[in-house]
């Protein structure tokens, strides 16, 4: 599945684990504030990332609840075999969009 | 000290249905074409090595209700689901052996599924028995004696046999209950429900079932782990996935598989058993999710010492 970003796109690297849900979760808000204001989605592109704690995956929820308030839509984009793992064990296909590609054309 | 699983499933007790037998034994057929079996341990031995569990067997569907056995002369039994029916049979062959009839009771708290079982508990009908009803709620005895109710039973509570006591315990409090170290602690559950934790002979084993754990509240993760902490054993609350846990279903009152691993990870657990299967779930859909959690685990584990998981069914038994 692939999608064209059509708003920001975040890129966290490296390993999302408890101690940094709460950056991880600032610059969510941020992100999904930029994607209200310009009426896009909000990509996040997880290519750069090895390792989420539960936590990790919680605080991605917790940004999803403030998206579909602002109207905003999260897709997690490219996540590594393993990660991909995590997600669909956390059934997280059923409240997000999950792409294994994505045009990150124009955007950086 | 062994834990053995009387009821394991959530809400509802469920049954097989025909067709359900029907694609099993089909199936073992099947993976079983050519081949000639020499006698029933040959037989049995094919179903053991080469179908799954799910194939071979099912996780059952009587409701909440685990022994936890070998700690104490007296019975020790969490809950009064369904699965409390089939216990009570059990206990009177091991009162013919010379078993205590005293029996202690703890009760997560008082649900319907928790305490159906309760009317079809044979014991209950001993004169010889004693019955003590451990509980975090005060209006333990008026749901068990509600239930009992011409309207619902024609059994009323009052025409029961055994001895009856109800004793309501507080939480943060160590306990000696026959000699047993009991503590329970409060969960996020509908009318609030109660995990329980016992301790004997060094080890430790925890009943924590129907416990909602919300979206960053960190006071009840710290609060789960500090009660986990370093338990042999673990039966938590799987019921439903992560995201359903949180989204869909959230005020349910009920936990994911991922959330209970987590706890335990940071808790240094060393065994968790997966209980509370939601009820409309197959046993090919328990057994992914019990193969999900076991990958989880591995997952997430990084440089923890390796959580044990283990998929509870009705019959288990597990040494702990």
């Amino acid at each position: 599945m692939a999608a064209t970003a059509s708003g920001p796109v975040g890129r966290p690297a490296g390993t999302i684990d408890d101690a940094a849900c709460a950056s991880f979760l600032d610059n969510l808000r941020l992100g999904v504030g930029q994607a209200a204001e310009l009426k896009s989605d909000f990509t996040l592109d997880l290519v750069g990332v090895d390792h989420i704690s539960a936590n990790g995956l919680l605080t991605m929820i917790m940004a999803r609840k403030e998206a579909v308030v602002a109207g905003v839509k999260i897709i997690l984009a490219r996540p590594s075999p393993v990660i991909r793992e995590m997600l669909d064990i956390s059934r997280y296909h059923l409240i997000f969009d999950i792409v294994d590609e994505v045009n990150l054309e124009g955007r950086d | 000290m062994l834990v053995r699983f009387w009821g394991t499933r959530g809400s509802l007790p469920v049954a097989q249905r025909a067709t359900m037998i029907e694609d099993k034994v089909v199936n073992a057929l099947l993976k079983a074409s050519g081949r000639a079996f020499a006698d029933d341990a040959d037989a049995r031995a094919f179903v053991s090595r080469e179908l799954s569990f799910a194939e071979g067997h099912s996780y059952g569907g009587a409701t909440s209700c685990v022994e936890i056995d070998g700690v104490a002369d007296s019975f020790f039994i969490c809950d009064m689901g369904s699965g409390l029916r089939e216990f009570g049979i059990d206990a009177f062959r091991r009162i013919g052996g010379g078993h205590s009839r005293t029996y202690n009771f703890f009760m997560s708290h008082l649900h319907w599924d928790h305490i159906m079982g309760f009317p079809f508990f044979g014991p209950a009908f001993d004169p010889g028995a004693k019955v003590i009803i451990h509980s975090g709620h005060a209006d333990t005895e008026q749901a068990l004696r509600r239930q009992q109710e011409e309207i619902s039973f024609p059994v009323p509570f009052d025409w029961l046999r055994a001895s009856f006591e109800f004793k309501t315990l507080t939480a943060g409090t160590t306990y000696e209950v026959d000699g047993v170290e009991v503590e329970l602690m409060p969960q996020d559950h509908s009318h609030g429900s109660f995990a329980w934790k016992f301790r004997k002979d060094g080890k430790t084993a925890v009943y924590s079932t129907d416990a909602e754990h919300r979206l960053g509240d960190d006071g009840d993760r710290i609060a789960f782990e500090k009660f986990f902490a370093g338990a042999d054993l673990v039966v938590a609350d799987t019921m439903y996935s992560l995201a359903e846990s949180i989204t869909m279903k959230a005020d349910w009152g009920h936990s994911s598989n991922v959330m209970a691993v987590n706890l335990c990870h940071g808790a240094g657990a060393k065994k968790l058993a997966l209980f509370h299967h939601e009820p409309t779930s197959s046993d090919l859909d328990i057994e992914r999710m019990f193969d999900e959690t076991v990958r989880y685990e591995a997952l997430n584990r990084r440089d923890l010492p390796q959580l044990d998981v283990v998929c509870s069914y009705d019959g288990l038994e597990l040494p702990v």
